[in-house]
């Protein structure tokens, strides 16, 4: 595979891949440094490649275990949570602008299987099929997975109006 | 519309691909409410996020690294070489555990109980000298022979194919030796294959025994006379 094929077959994924990134790590730099990493491996392999049929779930599989493999060995989760709730304390008033990012942190909040599925199927525009495949799940089980994160993010919007609304 | 619509219509309005029209269809049927609205603006703002990274920064950082591209087939050669190692691990470790299986089997070998020839006899009438021996019981009693100690040995042995002139002079051979096994008798860890051997042996053993035993009988006589007051 020559420089110009590797830009247009898996470099141009970059962005999806940061977004992932991001979602699973919690942390610009940390994700930053997955895409980098990811991109010199594949660039490495790049020969072999051409014979991989769906490149581009190959190169977010690749990216989905490099960031499993951060997070087992530095406990990223538990210090970025930490970070987070002391940036962002619940009695924060909730208006309409930052109501955005208090969803964006609780879907940070899900599993890490859930935030993935929502990652790639609300964000990305992944097909079940797609995701099923990615992450080695059967379609039934990745449609369930979305259907509660989906739920469990709802909920915490009325939970926290609810809470504004006593407030006021 | 049927619910499985409502629900393409759901995820078309959270992909941000929802017109008006959807929009309206799904307001009218109470399925969109603010928290739906407020997390697809979530998910749009979400699409927006760029990383400020472009082509030419990886190929600087390729060529800072000296990242080489992998030789093609490499892949294939580790996932052949870590099967090889597999296999030769399983391997050492099945040819271990049969030698420790063997060693185990050696020691616990069954105790091989030796027949005794029905001809010769081993009653103490035939050993002790009947006319000193004043106890009838002694003479009726049978004399109780244990099975010699088996020793282990492991023994490397190496076959050969037996030559034509050979084969009926080693069948024999090993005839006799079978036969041998069977009548053998060990003294003090001597083996005697000779019978009129192995009963002289016997029978002067045991008169020593009976000699010994009536010296003691003897001594004890004594002790009848003790009168105690």
């Amino acid at each position: 595979m020559e420089a110009a094929q590797f830009k247009a077959e898996v470099f141009c994924w970059k962005d999806l891949l940061y977004r992932l990134a991001l979602r699973l790590l919690n942390n610009t730099s940390e994700a930053e440094d997955a895409v980098q990493h990811t991109l010199m491996n594949m660039w490495q392999k790049k020969d072999e490649l051409n014979k991989i049929e769906n490149v581009k779930s190959f190169v977010i599989k690749a990216l989905k275990n490099d960031c499993l493999n951060r997070l087992k060995k530095a406990k990223t989760i538990e210090r970025h949570q930490g970070q987070f709730s002391k940036m962002h304390p619940l009695s924060t008033e909730v208006s309409n602008g930052n109501m955005v990012a208090i969803i964006k942190d609780e879907i940070n909040k899900l599993p890490e299987k859930q935030r993935l599925i929502i990652q790639l199927y609300d964000v990305e525009g992944f097909d079940t099929k797609e995701i099923a495949g990615i992450m080695d799940m059967d379609e039934g089980a990745v449609r369930t997975n979305l259907s509660r994160a989906r739920q469990k993010v709802k909920m915490q919007i009325i939970k926290l109006r609810e809470y504004e609304g006593r407030k006021l | 519309m049927k619910g499985e619509n409502y629900d393409e219509l759901m995820d078309k309005f959270y992909a941000g691909k929802a017109n008006a029209e959807d929009i309206s269809i799904l307001k009218g049927k109470g399925l969109l409410d603010d928290p739906d609205i407020f997390y697809a603006e979530a998910l749009q703002s979400e699409r927006e996020q760029k990383m400020d990274w472009d082509f030419e920064d990886l190929m600087d950082e390729i060529t800072a690294r000296k990242v080489v591209p992998l030789p093609r087939g490499s892949a294939g050669m580790k996932r052949m070489m870590a099967a090889a190692a597999v296999v030769a691990t399983i391997l050492l470790a099945c040819i271990f555990w049969l030698r420790h299986d063997n060693r185990k089997q050696i020691a616990l070998a069954p105790e091989i109980n030796k027949k005794v020839d029905p001809a010769v006899d081993l009653s103490t009438k035939a050993a002790l000298p009947v006319d000193k021996v004043k106890d009838s019981a002694l003479l009726a009693e049978d004399i109780k022979t244990h099975p010699p100690a088996i020793k282990i040995y492991t023994v490397k042995t190496r076959k050969y194919p037996p030559s034509k002139s050979s084969k009926g002079a080693s069948k024999d051979q090993e005839e006799t030796t079978a036969k041998d096994d069977d009548l053998m008798v060990m003294v003090n860890g001597k083996r005697i294959t000779d019978k009129a051997d192995a009963l002289a042996i016997t029978k002067e053993s045991l008169s020593m025994v009976s000699r010994d035993f009536t010296n003691m009988v003897d001594q004890l006589k004594p002790i009848g006379q003790i009168k105690i007051k």
